[in-house]
């Protein structure tokens, strides 16, 4: 605690630090992303699977004839979108946590705190309900997608003050909206007769059968989310200085905090209505990547970002080709999250530190 | 001339703050603004900061309206020290300060060797260089408030608004906090506009005392000639002693612990 940052290299050294971590993740990210093509049903060697990854981004498709040809349409048509999705979705949702208690100022605030998870869970159910024949695949995602925005402008014009919004009114609006849509959804699973099932296993979340078209949307939005949140990283980081001092160090604190939740929300509305309710990787990502980055939000976020992808590609991974039955992924993330979050959580209590 | 308030109004729902406030504060002094609890000071600091908008009457900052200067200027102009503050992160104390040089570095950009300099510098004279590397949350509440007041120096700021800016620290560093600004004032023409507690405190680096009661100013002028025990006595309804003390070179008041004033 005694060393002094005295000499001017010290900025470089962060800077270092930063390249290393964002490289090392990215690295790491490949992998798992390699490794996991490979596993399942059929074990496909990964050098195979670079084979056909480098074949098909080539062109050159003669370099695989040698390789069996159902091989790549395992690859490329059923286990790749699955992948994609999932790292994707993992990394908007621990993107968009990291935001959250950001801005709310509260390290409980994960992508659902604000009731985005509980509109989309009403609209998803309403979907299954009125079993909606127009658009069929795509009105369950729609409509989740519909029900957490809806939700979100509900819960920040219940919030919102004649000096802007409160974080404590954020948290307090999002959790009654969230109890009372809650509510309507038992209802809706009290009157679905048969469609119970379904509603309930979406709830759980799943990345089983997800095409290419979920992977491309979700993967768009985290990467046009990043670059808003990235833009803002250094306001937010002023932000969590208190209102006062943000603004008198020129950030502008009706705006964008505005304009940091809408995204966040939105990304993770995406994230939802695709893939089903996942929690504790927004909550839990953040604070494993705090610890490894500092406060910083231009290091946390991205970090972050590719974190929560490799953790949510491994636990679907888990969940698709290790375990002898496939169980919903909200299930594993929260059995193995929650104790995980439980240890940190103690952890730092030991050490003084607080939140 | 570095403010020019006229005829401001400001009220929170259902308490008027101000009805019909005018200030005019001059470049290059030490003013100091007393008052009782609850009696606009901080709404007052805050209008000036920008921080509120007044319902009426109009803010003027140096030649321009203060709503027509963008965030990212003013906050190259006005630096602040809040009377509350939190900080939710553990930020490192250095990472604190570098913050004030925010507004001097583009978005995207690493601090410049200047920027570097400055926060060395600042640190150093404020002595909070000691905990350079330590996180701002395992800080006390006094260290805090050093850190947080070295941001606002590092923010190099023509106008620097102090909102009771010392009243956690020990008195060694208040004075010398206190006097790091005075010689800004000196030496460089800053305008410091500072809410103080202690009437002695803001008696011996303010050249100017503007007393403030119910979102009124009630008293305005040089220290020596406007601190007197009939201001003190009007404003805050205590029996007080106010005499010009030598040793510090400035007007010092002594209060009597029993009546209050009639």
């Amino acid at each position: 605690m005694k060393h002094q940052l005295k000499n001017p290299h010290a900025v470089s050294i962060v800077k270092t630090a930063t390249g290393i971590q964002l490289l090392a993740m990215t690295v790491i990210l490949g992998a798992v992303v390699v490794i996991s093509t490979g596993m399942g049903y059929i074990q496909i060697p990964w050098s195979d699977v670079i084979r056909i990854f480098y074949a098909k981004i080539s062109g050159n498709i003669q370099s695989i004839n040698t390789l069996d040809q159902i091989l790549p349409v395992i690859i490329m048509d059923v286990r790749l979108p699955r992948i994609l999705t999932a790292a994707a979705v993992g990394g908007g949702l621990a993107m968009s946590g990291t935001v959250f208690q950001g801005i709310l100022l509260n390290p409980l605030a994960d992508p659902y705190t604000l009731g985005v998870s509980a509109g989309a869970a009403f609209g998803a159910s309403l979907a299954f309900i009125l079993n909606l024949q127009i658009m069929s695949t795509l009105s369950v995602p729609l409509l989740a997608f519909l029900g957490s925005t809806l939700t979100l402008f509900a819960v920040i014009y219940l919030s919102s003050t004649h000096e802007g919004i409160s974080s404590n009114n954020l948290i307090l609006s999002g959790i009654i909206v969230a109890a009372i849509l809650s509510a309507a959804i038992s209802f809706l699973k009290y009157i679905a007769d048969e469609q119970v099932a379904v509603i309930i296993f979406w709830l759980l979340g799943s990345f089983a059968s997800k095409t290419w078209t979920d992977a491309g949307l979700t993967a768009a939005t985290a990467i046009a989310g990043c670059g808003v949140f990235l833009f803002f990283a250094r306001d937010l980081n002023l932000l969590s200085m208190g209102h006062k001092s943000a603004a008198s160090l020129g950030v502008d604190v009706k705006k964008v905090p505005l304009v940091l939740l809408v995204t966040a929300s939105l990304v993770s509305a995406v994230c939802v209505s695709v893939s089903g309710i996942i929690g504790f990787v927004g909550l839990l990502v953040p604070h494993m990547m705090r610890l490894v980055t500092g406060p910083d939000n231009r290091r946390l976020i991205p970090v972050s970002m590719l974190a929560g992808a490799v953790l949510m590609l491994s636990a679907d991974t888990i969940t698709r080709a290790v375990l002898p039955h496939e169980i919903p992924i909200g299930v594993l993330t929260a059995l193995i999250g929650g104790p995980f979050f439980c240890y940190i959580f103690r952890k730092k209590q030991h050490q003084g530190k607080g939140f | 001339m570095a403010f020019r308030l006229d005829h401001i109004a400001f009220g929170f729902p259902g308490r008027r703050v101000f009805t019909d406030l005018s200030l005019i504060l001059e470049t290059g002094h030490f003013y100091g603004i007393i008052g009782p609890n609850g009696c606009g000071k901080t709404t007052l600091l805050d209008l000036m900061a920008r921080l509120r908008q007044p319902s009426a009457g109009q803010i003027r900052f140096g030649e321009q309206e203060l709503t027509a200067i963008a965030k990212k200027k003013l906050a190259r102009q006005i630096a602040l020290v809040p009377q509350n503050f939190y900080i939710n992160f553990p930020f490192t104390a250095h990472e604190v300060v570098m913050m004030g040089r925010y507004p001097h570095i583009p978005r995207f950009s690493a601090p410049s060797s200047e920027d570097t300099r400055t926060v060395q510098a600042v640190m150093e004279s404020t002595d909070t260089e000691q905990f350079s590397d330590r996180l701002i949350t395992e800080l006390s509440g006094g260290e805090r408030q050093r850190v947080v007041f070295a941001r606002a120096l590092a923010q190099n700021t023509p106008v620097m608004i102090l909102d009771e800016a010392t009243s956690n620290m020990d008195i060694n560093h208040a004075l010398n906090l206190l006097s790091l600004t005075a010689d800004r004032v000196n030496k460089k023409g800053t305008t410091v506009i500072a809410v103080f507690q202690d009437i002695n405190l803001a008696a011996m680096f303010c050249d100017q005392l503007i007393f403030m009661k119910d979102g009124c100013i009630s008293a305005q002028g040089p220290t020596n000639s406007v601190f007197s025990a009939d201001t003190v006595a009007s404003i805050f309804h205590v029996k007080a002693m106010v005499r010009f003390e030598p040793f510090v070179d400035a007007n010092q008041a002594l209060f009597h612990p029993g009546g209050l004033a009639e």
